[in-house]
């Protein structure tokens, strides 16, 4: 019989055995009743853990217990009041759109993961833009105007011709808010126009079962909009895709007939899939914090250089200033505020919660850095959180988590090959910052992450 | 609704997560400041298993204490008592240096452990059970012993070593 090992004395002196499988901890004790020479080593190391208690006694400090009272007294009077579905969120919604766009595109394709696009300012061509468009889509959406298509193309791929067929209801502006914010995350490009061609060549009338399914479920769409909007990823980080789904509204669970990962037939599949975009946008609109919103599309004069974000393919380079982006920013503003105004959104009061939130709240990607892949984390029907990958440099790249409330990072896998790792807490739960750089850079990223700095 | 005790969990909890605590910032205050923020978000958030969120969420406060970016600062409400105002007036000047050595001495023979070994034996000592350190650590409940083993027998050395030094420059 094989003795027992420092490791297994420890358990048994700290009275750990019972937290072993229960053959083990009998195998354990047994030796230790019968074998002289392990019962010699336990000695040594009763010694050994009696002088670690000693040294680490010799610093403890005096606690007095606040009162609990008190501290439930703060925790209500700072506790938010109203909705709990946080900017954050919203942000995560805008996050589900692409990453929908790309799962859609998943599907389509027959389950191979798309390679995620790398982002230019000269791969996106006006052609693949018009080509973007669905002939089946209004002449209004064709007509509108470039900051308008922008949104719509750097939306969704396969489902720009849903963004169109929701036009006529007002939807479809707000749906060009998601596509736009889509654009923080790298992914404005979206699909080569040929991969365009080949999911609208799928589902050649999927505009027109948008607008039915739509229509099937119109007060939906405002309001709480009680989403389960699919999410996959694209590139190599592509989860086995339908197994998660992502509420844009906040809300974790996931309403059964929403759940897309158990529609079997893929016309289902993409029918469900373009109702929650649909869905979708009402939800990501609803902090009514416009400013906040556009900023989310990476329109800021202040995101790092880097290329990976670049600006709307009509704006030559040079003009990537200050003023072009306020004019952009600004016009942006006015082609939301005036979907609002349609769709009757507009009247809708800011929450209270959200104006407090929005200078403390992360930003899902950090801007300036091109965004790989968009996952979301969770089992079942619970998501965990989302899980960003971007390009640092050549092939390095970094990780993001955000977690959800109550979920430790712990759970994430253990940070391997020289990677790095860099965390904090923030007002909705853990923000985790892995790289292979030294944590001081990283901590520089995680900061960036905060609009405040 | 929770079921959580929160009373009892308060009582026994927050002077573990001190302890706990003050081996990773060494100010007494701080770590009470930091418990406290750690009950003050399980309060709000109600976590399932809310002794091994404290633990977590106070680990993370340290390391976050350490490189200066707790963004959260408006929720540290420190409590003062007046028990903890009159102790601390009543040290006297050499008993206060005396403590200050021994946290030197243990403070700088933890520093010689790996990460994940001091971890261990603070979250051991501060009352968390194999269990609770393997899930924390990402660990075997099996291997909690052997890095425990591990890192009292290196804190021992380290501190051995350390008070060699001391007489010898004495």
């Amino acid at each position: 019989m094989s003795h027992v090992d420092k490791g297994e004395l420890h358990a048994y002196l700290d009275g750990a055995l019972d937290e072993y499988p229960q053959a083990e901890a009998e195998r354990i004790r047994e030796h230790l009743d019968g074998c002289v020479e392990c019962a010699e080593m336990l000695e040594i190391e009763r010694a050994v853990r009696s002088d670690a208690e000693a040294m680490l006694g010799l610093a403890l400090p005096e606690v007095d217990l606040p009162s609990l009272e008190e501290l439930r007294a703060y925790v209500k009077r700072t506790r938010p009041v109203g909705p709990t579905v946080s900017v954050r969120m919203y942000r995560m919604g805008w996050a589900a759109s692409i990453a929908l766009a790309l799962g859609t595109g998943w599907v389509l394709r027959g389950g191979q993961p798309i390679e995620a696009p790398l982002i230019d300012r000269g791969d996106f061509e006006a052609s693949a833009l018009e080509e973007s468009i669905s002939p089946q889509a209004p002449a209004a959406l064709r007509e509108s105007s470039p900051m308008d298509r922008d949104f719509t193309a750097s939306g969704l791929s396969g489902s720009s011709d849903l963004t169109a067929a929701a036009d006529g209801s007002g939807v479809a502006p707000e749906r060009a808010v998601a596509g736009g914010a889509a654009k923080a995350l790298g992914a404005r490009g979206d699909l080569p126009a040929d991969q365009v061609a080949k999911a609208r060549s799928v589902m050649p009338d999927a505009s027109v079962r948008s607008e039915a399914a739509q229509a099937e479920s119109p007060s939906r769409g405002q309001g709480e909009a009680r989403t389960g909007t699919q999410v996959a990823a694209a590139g190599a980080d592509l989860e086995p895709a339908f197994e998660v789904a992502l509420d844009a509204g906040g809300v974790t669970e996931m309403e059964p007939d929403t759940d897309v990962a158990r529609q079997g037939a893929a016309e289902d599949l993409t029918d469900e899939v373009r109702t929650s975009a649909v869905e979708e946008a009402p939800a990501a609109l609803s902090s009514t914090n416009f400013d906040d919103m556009i900023a989310a599309t990476g329109a800021t004069a202040a995101a790092p250089p880097p290329a990976a974000i670049t600006e709307l393919n009509e704006v030559p380079a040079e003009a990537d200033s200050g003023q072009e982006v306020e004019r952009r920013r600004s016009e942006s503003r006015m082609a939301v505020t005036s979907a609002l105004d349609q769709s009757g959104l507009a009247s809708r009061p800011a929450m209270d919660d959200d104006a407090d939130r929005q200078n403390d709240e992360p930003n899902l990607v950090v801007l300036g850095y091109e965004v790989l892949s968009v996952t979301n984390m969770g089992e079942g029907t619970t998501s965990k959180g989302v899980h960003v990958v971007q390009r640092l440099e050549g092939d390095a790249v970094f990780e993001i988590y955000h977690l959800e409330l109550d979920i430790e990072p712990a759970i994430l896998p253990a940070a391997t090959g020289g990677l790095n790792e860099v965390s904090v807490l923030a007002e909705n739960g853990w923000i985790v910052l892995r790289g292979p750089r030294a944590e001081e850079e990283l901590q520089g990223l995680l900061d960036s992450l905060f609009p405040e700095g | 609704m929770s079921n959580i005790d929160w009373n009892d969990l308060y009582r026994t909890t927050f002077p573990e997560l001190v302890r706990f605590l003050h081996r990773k910032v060494w100010d007494e205050e701080r770590a009470r400041d930091l418990a406290q923020e750690a009950f003050v978000r399980a309060l709000k958030h109600e976590p399932k298993k809310p002794r091994a969120w404290l633990f977590q969420v106070a680990a993370n406060l340290a390391r976050d204490e350490a490189r200066t970016v707790i963004r959260r600062k408006k929720h540290l409400v420190l409590l003062k008592t007046e028990v903890e105002v009159r102790q601390s007036s009543q040290r006297d000047a050499d008993s206060q240096l005396d403590e200050q050595e021994r946290w030197a001495a243990v403070r700088g023979s933890l520093e010689m452990l790996s990460e994940k070994d001091r971890e261990a034996l603070l979250l051991w000592d501060a009352g968390q059970s194999y269990t609770e350190i393997a899930r924390q650590l990402d660990l075997a409940v099996g291997a909690v012993g052997t890095t425990l083993s591990r890192a009292r027998k290196r804190l021992a050395e380290a501190y051995n070593e350390r008070e060699k030094a001391n007489v010898a420059r004495r």
